[in-house]
């Protein structure tokens, strides 16, 4: 008798157990097997309203009066960051996109090969300072807001650190957190539109700032 | 001998007569099963990438007419213990295990298949019992020799009521038992990773439920120093003596710790060359886990026949280490941890990562940076350019870009799953972090 009460207890204990643990996958889990490998996507191209022209081209005009569309700086762009444009008003000048890399930190490249001083030869320490877009968040794309996953893959790689994740619920610190921009802070290089994982398009995209500008000189001690 | 046999004796050499035997142990049944015994999780990929190779996660099928001859090879030379699970190689481990071993007489093999219902959708009696029957269907038998509740002791704080959930409360041992009876299920048992207490309470059991056998992680460097790697682990001489204790057959998993022990680590081999200078670190690994008496089957994921081939000589048969020999590998497991290690076996139970992260392909690419000490851990080591150079360029030669560690979001969906109880998206991260600083200390 005493076994059967005992056992009896422990079967709804389990049955508890069973109901909280499905409750508490933050996305229910089809997984019945182990290995093989997810299909990925690169991420979408989006449209930006002002293209985005690499530090040390000071700004779209300074940028579009004196490239002569050599195409040296695309060649040596390790990130393949920048690609000639495709608006006929600036037909073989280039731009920067962020599908397949970002403009990292480290690199100068572009000022250093470029013959016509529309890009200006600027050191990584200084490229830390220097804004040349800033990234705007798309709440229906990004899969925190949207399926409440703890992502935080902008937020992680942002060289700047201008993105910080802020649960939504003010009461909740654990509740699902969204990235919000500090466009003081961001420098517009892109890290996170290429990094993060929304599909078809990225959750953060960047849009080109027309005069590039420095941050304020406190934020270099963020770091 | 027509052209077709000929070519078939050459790749797949019938044993020769006067060939020395493996070495068989005896089940609680008096069973006599090989001691190297067939793991069917890490078959070969007909695109040849798999993680054992440190190659990573993969969708390409399974080379199965390379699978068919490693069987062979094994039945011909006395390996007659099969071990495969629902769950392994995206469900697919079953039925070609099945199909292989069709074709050799069903006294020939002894099958082990296991309870794999990790997702609680699937704790159902009816769900898990389904499990069990299409086992049976796709192995082509009508009995299970040796059945398994599949990795007992995982679930984190949870561990105690997971294993209630998955096996108590939904009736499945008490069915399992009765399977048994009917001599459905001739060997009863299960494998563990994770949490002691479930250990404890499973074998608790035993005079009730008589375990047949018991299968536990062992291998040279988890018999002392599992806690070492992860607190949550419990080292493998204190389970070994448990089941010893209580006379209770051990089947042995990651003898090789997914393939990482059979690397050849300089630290490691300073310790073990004096001994046998011409012994591998498998043969290490092999003879370690072969020497205890109470060990049945030490079960190896074999990808390619040469590793058939070279554990079946292993066993053929065993040569048991001495004290000299236990004392050696004790010292090289000293030499073998490592503060950076991430103790990945590739095993790919995380696997598929929903973001497409290939999780074990970058473990596999740090512990093999680590073990040939060619991280560049240290900027005042006077081969940190070269090393931070190759290490670099191999990273993107080595993952694809979509599936490196930048790319995780740190979800934690393959959290639960590591039964080496990895904290995968923290682990990553520390990748992830140190080859942003790499790229960053110097011109790309
Ligand atoms: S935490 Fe990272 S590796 Fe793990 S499932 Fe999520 S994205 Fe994939
Ligand atoms: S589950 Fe753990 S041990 Fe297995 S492949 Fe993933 S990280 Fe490695």
């Amino acid at each position: 008798m005493e076994t059967v009460t005992r056992r009896g207890f422990i079967a709804s204990a389990g049955a508890g157990a069973a109901v909280c643990a499905a409750a508490g996958a933050e996305k229910e889990d089809d997984k019945l097997t182990d290995g093989g490998i997810a299909d990925v996507t690169p991420p979408g191209v989006p449209e930006r309203q002002l293209h985005v022209v690499p530090p040390g081209a000071g700004g779209h005009r300074n940028f579009s009066t004196r490239c002569v569309g050599c195409q040296l700086c695309v060649n040596a762009c390790p990130n393949n960051v920048l690609r000639p444009s495709k608006d006929p008003r600036r037909v073989f000048q280039p731009e920067m996109g962020f599908e397949n890399g970002y403009c990292r930190p480290e690199c100068t490249k572009c000022g250093e090969v470029c013959p016509a001083g529309a890009i200006r030869r600027i050191t990584p320490e200084e490229k830390k300072t220097i804004h040349v877009g800033h990234a705007v968040w798309h709440s229906e794309l990004c899969i925190a807001y949207t399926e409440g996953v703890d992502c935080s893959a902008c937020a992680e790689h942002c060289p700047a650190k201008a993105i910080v994740r802020v649960p939504m619920n003010e009461k909740d610190k654990n509740s699902p957190k969204v990235p919000v921009v500090d466009s003081m802070l961001c420098i517009g290089c892109g890290a996170c539109e290429n990094l993060c994982p929304a599909r078809p398009m990225p959750a953060m995209t960047v849009e080109g700032l027309e005069c590039h500008r420095e941050v304020r000189p406190m934020s270099g001690l963020k770091k | 001998m027509n052209r077709r046999s000929f070519f078939a004796a050459l790749v797949n050499p019938q044993p020769a007569p006067d060939a020395p035997a493996m070495t068989m142990r005896t089940g609680a049944h008096g069973e006599r099963v090989s001691l190297l015994g067939y793991g069917a999780m890490r078959y070969p990929t007909v695109d040849g990438s798999h993680a054992n190779n440190f190659r990573g996660g993969s969708n390409a099928p399974i080379d199965l007419a390379l699978v068919q001859r490693q069987i062979d090879y094994c039945i011909e030379h006395g390996v007659n213990y099969f071990d495969t699970s629902p769950a392994y190689c995206r469900g697919e481990s079953e039925k070609v295990l099945g199909d292989a071993l069709a074709k050799h007489p069903r006294d020939k093999w002894f099958v082990a298949t296991k309870l794999s219902n990790f997702n609680p959708k699937v704790w159902s009696h009816e769900a898990s019992k389904k499990m069990y029957e299409t086992s049976l269907r796709l192995l082509h038998t009508d009995h299970i020799d040796f059945y398994l509740l599949h990795s007992i002791g995982g679930g984190g704080k949870d561990s105690m009521k997971v294993f209630n959930g998955r096996f108590i409360d939904n009736g499945m041992l008490d069915f399992l038992l009765k399977e048994r009876e009917a001599g459905r299920i001739r060997n009863l048992g299960f494998s563990f990773h994770g949490d002691e207490k479930v250990f404890r309470h499973a074998l608790a059991m035993h005079d009730k439920v008589h375990w047949d056998f018991i299968q536990i992680q062992l291998n040279w460097v988890d018999w002392h120093h599992a806690k070492e790697v992860n607190p949550r682990n419990v080292n493998a001489e204190t389970l070994y003596k448990l089941l010893d204790e209580r006379g209770i057959p051990a089947v042995i998993m990651e003898p090789l710790l997914g393939g990482r022990l059979a690397k050849v680590n300089e630290r490691v081999m300073r310790k073990l060359v004096p001994l046998d200078p011409a012994a591998t670190p498998a043969q290490w690994s092999f003879r370690f886990a072969g020497t205890f008496p109470r060990v049945l089957t030490v079960l190896s994921g074999m990808t390619y026949l040469e590793h058939v081939v070279d554990n079946v000589k292993t066993y053929s048969p065993l040569k048991p280490l001495g004290e000299r020999e236990f004392a050696a590998l004790e010292r090289a497991a000293a030499a073998f941890l490592s503060d950076d290690s991430i103790p990945c076996t590739a095993c790919n139970y995380c696997m598929p990562c929903p973001y497409g992260i290939d999780i074990p392909g970058i473990f596999g690419y740090w512990e093999t940076a680590l073990a040939d000490d060619a991280l560049p851990d240290d900027p005042t080591d006077p081969s940190y350019a070269e090393k931070r150079r190759r290490f670099l360029l191999g990273y993107e030669q080595f993952l694809e870009r979509l599936r490196r560690a930048e790319r995780c979001t740190g979800c934690g969906r393959c959290k639960p799953h590591c039964p080496q109880a990895i904290d995968i998206p923290a682990m990553l991260r520390k990748v992830d972090r140190f080859i942003e600083k790499l790229r960053r200390n110097g011109r790309a």
